[in-house]
């Protein structure tokens, strides 16, 4: 029908636009999202990897975490959730939100990239909200 | 002790309080109620409301005169045929003091004197109508004994079949 | 109490599916009892549901540690507040509040349609009481019933997350549920008329303020937590694109849209089917929002702990939810088809319907983005995530679009406008937003996107204040009030249009705070006692903050308090200090809370975060040695405008809401329809 012929103009150039937004968007700002094991394994299969943003998630090592003296600068390891063997260190110039420590079992989400040397330089470092961390029934007998 | 009187009457109290209608064989109203909105009713407040707000949209200067005389020809059209199948059924509300639409829609039914105003303004397009001196082609509403249309220009005396219907009911 | 609540738990679940099975048995086979039933069903719900609630509050504030769940969210030491509060802290007990918000709700719409829109009410019935009762089927059968009970009971409790501990947590998520289950309502509604058949706009007059109901919850709930983010989070800013904050917005651009649909439907009657669809899919997106919260699915700083049963009963619940409506909606669609048609492309049809198109294509893509490591993963194995930079790219064009219509849409008319009358509305507003356009870049604004929203604002507000001002002549002219009187009947006799002006007011002023975000300074320094931070603002003031030490007061069920004394001038004056704060609570020692010291001004805010002290332990021993700090301070540019703005949203709702003076019913009301018809007068 005619006014249906109107509307599905309408329709198509506004999914167009926002198909062309997400595209540019996506291809943009579009991060791996990896385990630790997994970013091993990339970085080794190709060098190359290292020069890419990628996201990272895993655990914060116990007692790793170290910070510069009167320099907004933090390192700490991370250890992939599985394989505790799989680790690598971790440089972060900005403020570690309150949920982050190294004397639980904090899982974290970072970004940023994995450099050649060997160090995971991040730009965003995420640490899973303790509430939401429910304490089983051991744990809260003690 | 206490737990389980309390127990036993909290569920007694609501099993009771459910089961009560099937037992008694109490019914819940089903039908409408005589005053409650209609869909006929719905879409006469709709074509008022219409009315109101074109009216406002051309003193504000939003619309053209010649856009408002047909919109608001068209519009007193849409409620004078929901007028008149609310007569038809039998339902002729007051048109002084307008029925409450059903649970009481964000802005208010139009007052006494607006609604007053408003329905005398549908009886003079009916009548015009009714009398040939609306303008079937711009929807100005002319003096009476006109020949042709100050609107438009246009010849009067052809009332469309539409209005022609819609005003013998 | 706490074990008739935990038994009222389990009344209810048998007396909703009774409820529910009554409604549209009731509502099919036209039995009057059967739907008083349900009716009454619905109330009883609401009542055990209370049970329930007051037996959870108490175990909280009895410290019955011995229920998982207070063990898990509350300590004695927890102040009064936070322990009634328990009730929503956690993924078991939020269930039971959206539960009891749901059944109050169905209540409300029972009890205030007990002698109206009859035809509606059994499936309205049997459709809310079927949702409540998935509710307590997740409850009672999968694993997170909030009575579960330890072998015995603990000494203490693990006490609240300090990040919890601050009155937005009374606020934000109670507002945020009553917006989510209050649009269950209007989807009863819609369902009802579609199993009814009828299916003409009466189901949506009804509903019309749920549905802003729900919406205005919505939003400030929304509001809320962008305030809360900032004021606690320590991190600056208001919003993150973290997929929980996502799945809250979700539905409210769906129910923006559906707000402005109806719209269409009601004036012109047409896009029924479209608004069928509309309203299922904001219902489904309020469950999805939970169900993101719930299930873990997706990484958040936000979800409750993963869980998968939970997810998969969702997912199955929302698939079962989409595919009812689809067959009903499918079922009824011929007499859905309406008889209008668009007329003009230049009308206020055209500008709703490309709100529509915008506002769900935003909130498309905003779900696109949210879940795109899920997809990537599925299909390539990799996933593959976007972060803030995707979000603002693809959501600022939508911004300015929609800033662009709001703009529009008053000046148009229905049906069809003139140009020429389009043209002479819009010269003035335009010139306005050039000017401000020019002045600020002759200031030396010369951000694009942020002169182009600058602009839009002044386009956009010049437009409502001039419709105002319109209005109120016109109407002075014609009633012959004075102004002021006449203002007030204007907004008085169409308060959903003229609050609805106000609502967007609000908007642009939230927009306009977005834009200045790129305009945002900030600085880090470590200084010792005595030492001065400088920086200054876009707008010429300059701020000097002195630090003067660390102090160590310790409040209520804190272990270690260390407070840092900033004071302040603002261009060389004094002005109030600031102090910003690392506390360690009870329980939570390893996790230092921030808190932040903000003075806020019109136009901007002075920020500060206690980043780190070197020795915190002796810096919480008082120790002189330990006053040495690490400090990040900003200034936020127009981001009390988010605040501001939010307190015109809510008016400009509550305006919209207000209920009218209708005329008074004439007509003597009767309760109940009497007693079973005999046979021989049913047809």
């Amino acid at each position: 029908m005619k006014e249906n012929g109107k509307f599905f103009v309408g329709l198509g150039g506004v999914a167009l636009v926002v198909t062309y937004l997400i595209w540019t968007g996506v291809s943009e700002s579009m991060l791996y999202y990896l385990t630790p094991v997994e970013l091993m394994a990339r970085v080794e299969q190709d060098p190359t990897f290292h020069q890419v943003g990628v996201k990272v998630s895993g655990r914060v090592e116990r007692g790793s975490w170290s910070r510069a003296e009167d320099e907004l600068l933090h390192h700490f390891t991370v250890i992939d959730l599985l394989d505790e063997s799989v680790r690598f260190p971790v440089e972060y110039r900005d403020i570690l939100p309150d949920t982050f420590n190294d004397t639980e079992n904090v899982d974290v989400v970072i970004e940023g990239r994995f450099r050649e040397d060997g160090v995971f330089e991040a730009t965003v470092v995420l640490a899973k909200c303790g509430s939401r961390y429910e304490a089983t029934a051991e744990e809260l007998l003690g | 002790m206490g737990l389980i009187v309390g127990v036993i009457l909290v569920s007694a109290g609501v099993i009771l309080f459910v089961m009560m209608p099937v037992l008694r064989g109490d019914w819940a109203v089903m039908g409408r109620s005589d005053d409650e909105v209609t869909e006929v009713d719905a879409r006469k407040q709709t074509a008022l409301r219409g009315l109101r707000d074109a009216e406002y949209d051309f003193r504000s200067g939003k619309l053209d005169q010649a856009d408002y005389e047909l919109l608001k020809s068209d519009l007193a059209r849409q409620a004078l045929e929901a007028m008149e199948e609310e007569s038809a059924a039998g339902h002729l509300i007051d048109e002084g003091a307008p029925p409450e639409a059903a649970a009481k829609p964000a802005e208010s039914t139009t007052s006494e004197a607006e609604g007053d105003r408003l329905e005398a303004e549908i009886a003079r397009v009916r009548k015009g109508m009714a009398e040939g001196r609306t303008c079937s082609a711009c929807g100005h509403l002319n003096v009476k004994k006109s020949l042709f249309c100050t609107g438009c220009g246009g010849r009067l005396g052809e009332v469309p079949t539409e209005a022609r219907d819609a005003v013998s009911g | 109490m706490i074990l008739l609540g935990e038994l009222a738990l389990w009344i209810a679940l048998p007396v909703g599916i009774w409820g529910a099975v009554a409604g549209f048995v009731g509502g099919r086979k036209e039995r009057g009892d059967l739907v008083l039933s349900g009716e009454h069903c619905v109330y009883a719900v609401f009542f055990l549901l209370v049970l329930t609630s007051a037996g959870i509050i108490t175990a909280f504030v009895t410290d019955n540690f011995e229920y998982w769940y207070v063990a898990n969210y509350s300590n004695r030491e927890l102040p009064l507040f936070y322990k009634v509060a328990g009730l929503w802290a956690g993924q078991r007990g939020s269930l039971v509040f959206w539960v009891l918000l749901l059944s109050f709700f169905s209540a409300a719409a029972v009890f205030t349609n007990r002698t109206k829109n009859r035809e509606f009410m059994p499936y309205v019935v049997g459709v809310l009481l079927t949702i409540s009762s998935f509710f307590l089927v997740v409850l009672l059968f999968a694993d997170v019933n909030p009575f579960e009970r330890l072998p015995f009971a603990p000494a203490d409790g693990r006490g609240l997350n300090p990040q919890l501990q601050n009155y937005w947590m009374t606020i934000h998520p109670p507002t945020l549920y009553l917006g989510f289950t209050a649009f269950t309502i209007p989807f009863a509604f819609a369902m009802s008329a579609l199993l009814s058949g009828k299916l003409d706009t009466r189901w949506i007059l009804i509903t019309r303020r749920w549905i802003l109901l729900s919406w205005f919850f919505l939003a400030n709930g929304i509001i809320f937590g962008m305030r809360w983010a900032y004021e606690m989070l320590g991190w600056g800013g208001f919003w993150f694109w973290d997929p929980v904050e996502n799945a809250s917005l979700l539905p409210w651009l769906a129910a923006t849209a559906f707000l402005h649909s109806i719209q269409i439907q009601e004036n012109r009657g047409m896009l029924k089917v479209w608004n069928m669809g509309l309203v299922t899919l904001t219902f489904l997106l309020t469950i999805f929002a939970t169900f993101l919260t719930r299930s873990g699915l997706i990484e958040s700083v936000h979800t409750f702990a993963e869980n998968t049963k939970i997810a998969f009963i969702f997912l199955a619940f929302m698939g079962v939810m989409a595919g009812c409506s689809a067959l009903l909606i499918a079922w009824r669609y011929p007499q859905l088809k309406s008889e209008n048609q668009i007329q003009s492309f230049l009308s206020r049809e055209s500008a709703f319907l490309f709100n529509n198109l915008i506002l769900l294509g935003a909130a498309f893509s905003i779900l696109w983005g949210t879940l795109f490591p899920l997809i990537t993963e599925g299909l390539t194995g990799t996933a593959i995530a976007v972060g803030p930079p995707f979000f603002n790219r693809v959501n600022l064009p939508i911004g300015l679009a929609l800033m662009a219509l709001m703009g529009i849409g008053p000046v148009i008319a229905w049906r069809r406008a003139s140009r020429r009358n389009l043209v002479k509305n819009f010269r003035m507003p335009v010139i306005v937003g050039l000017m401000v356009v020019a002045a600020l870049f002759l200031r030396g604004v010369h951000h694009g996107m942020a002169l182009l929203t600058f602009g839009l604002s002044a386009f956009v507000m010049t437009i409502i204040i001039v419709e105002f001002v319109k209005g109120t002549k016109a109407r002075a002219r014609i009633e012959g009030e004075g102004h002021l009187l006449a203002l007030y009947h204007l907004v008085s006799r169409n308060r959903r249009r003229w609050g609805g002006y106000i609502v967007h007011v609000g908007v642009v002023m939230i927009f306009t705070a977005f834009a200045g975000v790129a305009f945002n300074r900030e600085l880090i320094q470590t200084v010792d006692p005595g030492d001065t931070i400088t920086i200054g603002s876009p707008f010429g003031h300059e701020y000097t903050l002195t630090y003067q030490g660390l102090s160590s007061p310790r409040g209520k069920n804190m272990v270690r308090q260390a407070v840092a004394l900033m004071t302040v001038e603002r261009n060389g004056r004094p002005i109030e200090s600031l102090t910003a704060e690392k506390v360690l609570y009870v329980k939570w020692e390893s996790s230092p809370l921030t808190i932040v010291g903000i003075n806020s001004y019109i136009l901007e805010d002075l920020y500060l975060i206690l980043e780190n002290v070197n020795d915190l332990g002796g810096a919480f021993e008082n120790e002189a040695g330990a006053q040495r700090a690490t400090f990040k301070v900003q200034v936020n540019v127009l981001v009390g405008w988010i605040w501001y703005g939010g307190f015109v949203v809510t008016l400009g709702g509550i305006i919209a809401m207000w209920p009218s003076r209708g005329s008074t019913r004439t007509a003597p009301r009767t309760k109940t329809g009497g007693k079973r018809p005999a046979l021989a007068a049913r047809s």
